[in-house]
């Protein structure tokens, strides 16, 4: 009987995830099974280490640049008052419309010998090359790019912080330095740690920037391992270190956040401070160099190459990876949301730890890096098209790949690693509003799923929107699943891009980049404004 | 008895709410349980609606027991402290909510009954934000007892209610319960409010619910 009480359709779809997530899982502990490669020996014993030392230092540059772009934008826009902090408050986010990939094949070219600024430093004089081909530029990349979560996280605890806070520090007399260090970046901590881990995830997701800047990396090596070397046992291996590498992270990150969320609601208005025309200098600088180099001149790059290259470009293949590209990004989030907010309800409700311990080893998936997902993902559906061998043959197929390599696998995949980011954001607008109107409709006779749809769905409306953006906009850039799970022949924007940039075509890589750059201007404007049109009413 | 309650233990986060406690009502009986924050007053309608699960003992509606069942399947309504009127859907559409199973003639006399009841005809169209808190109190009520529930809950109904309006309220409540024959369980901290409406009162002590003998003397 008890039982039967645990037992309902949110927790039903929750279990089958969770199999099918353990599974996926268990492929990285058979692959450790067989005896050791010979690649992986020279792996281990030459190239493991600086993978691990290269992956810490790209890892911690990325975190340092990405915190204090994100933090001081967050800071300016919520506590001063100046022209444009409006624009900014947008427009700030606006990089995250750019993928790192796309950034790191412009910037390589600009800084190259015959690039733009290699042409005008030489212009003035200056023979030097600034290398941005390094571990360094591709931290600079990352952060350029990935700063607005850290932006975003920050902002929405500021403005969650309490106004008189500041106001009696200030009253108190206390200087503007100590204000700083032993008020706002305490309380600011948790959310700037969260935002700079998931800007950490992203780059350690990323094989683009890596691959293109021959950066060693953990993704870099599986990728090696695998279709270089052929090795899937090294490939499954190093997926192995690399995830002890992200514990190893995440363990971090909960410490420094102790996991607290420090907030008290504002009781009145926030008065932002005019800023000193010195001050407002730096202000413009500190928020003008992220928007200027991870936005504007990626933006005016391509435009201007996708003019220059478009009659060869433009065609129907384009189109048609446009409406791939579209096609699945909307299918692999739709169900995301609607897994996620199954995944949540039960969340939301259940008393029972195994139920709560399920939902955390669900929900892991973004924190593995794509490239070892990609690697579990097809073992699992190599694995899957054996034992369905029979069942094929019985429906007149010959081919024992059936599953493998095709978009059934690939939306899985992109199930697996989003489902993060859509619970998350499904839980917190749970969070705000409450489970009494859930409740309401429970002791009004309704049962779950009338509930659900009746009741919670509305209610949800906007953190449901907000979340279908945030992982659509993920997917349609989602470069190294796509690359090693699509089936054969199909490309989306993103591997369309890595093609071209492959075969050193940037210029011709730019309509298909600026493409998929507006579907993520697109999609930041619509909900930035919403946001602000709500605030306004 | 009407409504039973035998032996339960209901503790949340290693914390004892209720151990080996016992209640019992009758039929159109209306019952004050009172006491401060924080004595597990609410807990317990939260455990009557199934909302939350005792580790032991058994509830009974009408001889029928009810312990394992899921609040959709209770037949108890609950007016939440909050009132949790769907922000999205009219005065109409909250009360028709709960009877959307009936026949859609039943449903709209239901529905003017309960509006005529609560005198909230012209207010039918109107969103929850447009109400005044009593209007709001009333619609919850009326959303309740729309769908005709065996026994009915009411969480600290008046705290949202200021001094004068609460004496209005705490009368037209009582005139609603009586005329529909109610069986009516409230929670409150407000001795007056248990005085005003209640056939007896009750309280948690000991993590038992007892009866507080001369209440409304």
């Amino acid at each position: 009987m008890r039982l039967r009480q645990h037992l309902h359709s949110f927790s039903i779809v929750s279990i089958i995830v969770f199999v099918l997530v353990l599974v996926v899982f268990l492929q990285l502990f058979a692959g450790f099974t067989g005896e050791a490669s010979d690649a992986w020996i020279h792996i281990k014993e030459y190239l493991l280490f600086d993978y691990i030392k290269n992956s810490f230092f790209l890892v911690l540059f990325t975190a340092l640049f990405s915190a204090v772009f994100g933090f001081v934008g967050a800071y300016l826009v919520t506590f001063y008052e100046f022209p444009f902090r409006k624009f900014f408050g947008w427009a700030m986010i606006l990089p995250l419309a750019v993928p790192s990939y796309i950034a790191a094949y412009i910037y390589g070219d600009m800084f190259s010998y015959t690039g733009i600024v290699s042409r005008l430093l030489r212009g003035i004089g200056i023979v030097s090359q600034i290398d941005v081909m390094s571990l360094f530029g591709a931290s600079m990349i990352f952060a350029l790019t990935l700063y607005p979560y850290v932006f975003m996280t920050v902002r929405s605890s500021l403005n969650k912080q309490s106004n008189e806070i500041y106001e009696s520090a200030r009253l108190l007399k206390v200087s503007k330095s100590k204000i700083w260090r032993k008020i706002l970046l305490p309380l600011s901590r948790p959310a700037l740690v969260a935002g700079v881990l998931l800007v950490v995830l992203e780059t350690l997701n990323d094989y683009g920037v890596v691959k293109y800047f021959n950066v060693r990396v953990f993704s870099f090596a599986i990728f090696d391992a695998w279709f270089r070397l052929g090795d899937v046992g090294a490939a499954i291996r190093l997926s192995g270190v690399m995830l002890i590498f992200v514990f190893v992270i995440v363990v971090i990150e909960r410490v420094l956040r102790r996991n607290k969320v420090y907030y008290t609601l504002q009781g009145r208005k926030r008065l932002r401070k005019a800023l000193s025309t010195k001050a407002k200098v730096f202000g413009y600088m500190a928020l003008g160099f992220p928007l200027m180099f991870g936005f504007i001149i990626p933006v005016i790059y391509l435009s201007y190459y996708s003019l220059l290259t478009y009659s060869k470009t433009l065609d129907m293949e384009l189109l048609y990876v446009t409406v791939n590209t579209l096609s699945i990004s909307v299918v692999a989030t739709l169900i995301t949301l609607f897994i996620a907010l199954f995944v949540a309800n039960l969340d939301r409700f259940t008393t029972s730890k195994f139920f709560k311990r399920m939902i955390n080893f669900i929900t892991l998936g973004y924190a593995i890096p794509g490239a070892v997902l990609a690697v579990l993902v097809s073992l699992f559906f190599i694995g899957m098209d054996r034992d369905l061998v029979p069942l094929y043959q019985l429906f007149g197929v010959d081919k024992t790949l059936v599953l493998t390599r095709s978009l059934a696998m690939l939306s899985f995949a992109y199930i697996l690693r989003f489902l993060t980011l859509a619970f998350n954001n499904i839980e917190s607008t749970y969070q705000k509003i409450g489970p009494s109107y859930t409740e309401a409709s429970y002791t009004l006779g309704q049962g779950k799923l009338k509930t659900l749809w009746s009741v919670d769905v509305p209610m949800l409306k906007d953190g449901l929107i907000f979340a279908f953006v945030i992982v659509f906009i993920d997917v349609v850039k989602e470069l190294p699943l796509t690359l090693i799970l699509r089936p054969t022949n199909y490309d989306t924007m993103a591997t369309k891009v890595y093609q071209y940039a492959s075969d050193e075509m940037i210029h011709e890589a730019s309509l298909p980049s600026l493409l998929l750059v507006s579907v993520g201007v697109i999609m930041i404007y619509l909900i930035t404004h919403r946001k602000l049109k709500k605030r306004v009413k | 008895m009407y409504l039973e309650v035998k032996d339960i233990d209901f503790s949340f986060k290693d914390e004892t709410i209720l151990k080996e406690a016992s209640f019992s009502m009758k039929k159109g009986e209306i019952v004050a349980l009172l006491g401060p924050s924080g004595s597990g007053k609410s807990t317990f309608l939260r455990v009557l609606t199934g909302l939350a699960h005792i580790s032991r003992g058994q509830l009974f509606i009408h001889d029928e027991e009810i312990t394992k069942l899921p609040p959709e399947k209770r037949h108890i309504g609950m007016v939440f402290q909050d009132y949790a009127l769907f922000p999205h859907m009219s005065v109409k559409q909250n009360i028709m909510f709960g009877i959307e199973h009936l026949k859609k003639d039943d449903r709209y006399l239901q529905l003017h009954k309960m509006l005529k009841l609560t005198n909230l005809t012209d207010k039918c169209h109107k969103y929850p934000h447009q109400l005044s808190g009593g209007e709001a109190q009333r619609v919850a009520l009326a959303r309740s007892l729309a769908a005709s529930p065996d026994l009915l809950l009411l969480d600290e109904p008046f705290s949202n209610l200021d001094t004068e309006l609460k004496a209005g309220i705490r009368l037209e409540l009582k005139e609603i319960l009586s005329s529909l024959d109610t069986t009516c369980l409230f929670v409150t901290h407000d001795i007056e409010d248990a005085r005003a409406i209640a056939d007896s009162v009750y309280t948690i002590e000991n993590y038992k619910i007892k009866k507080i003998e001369n209440a409304n003397m």
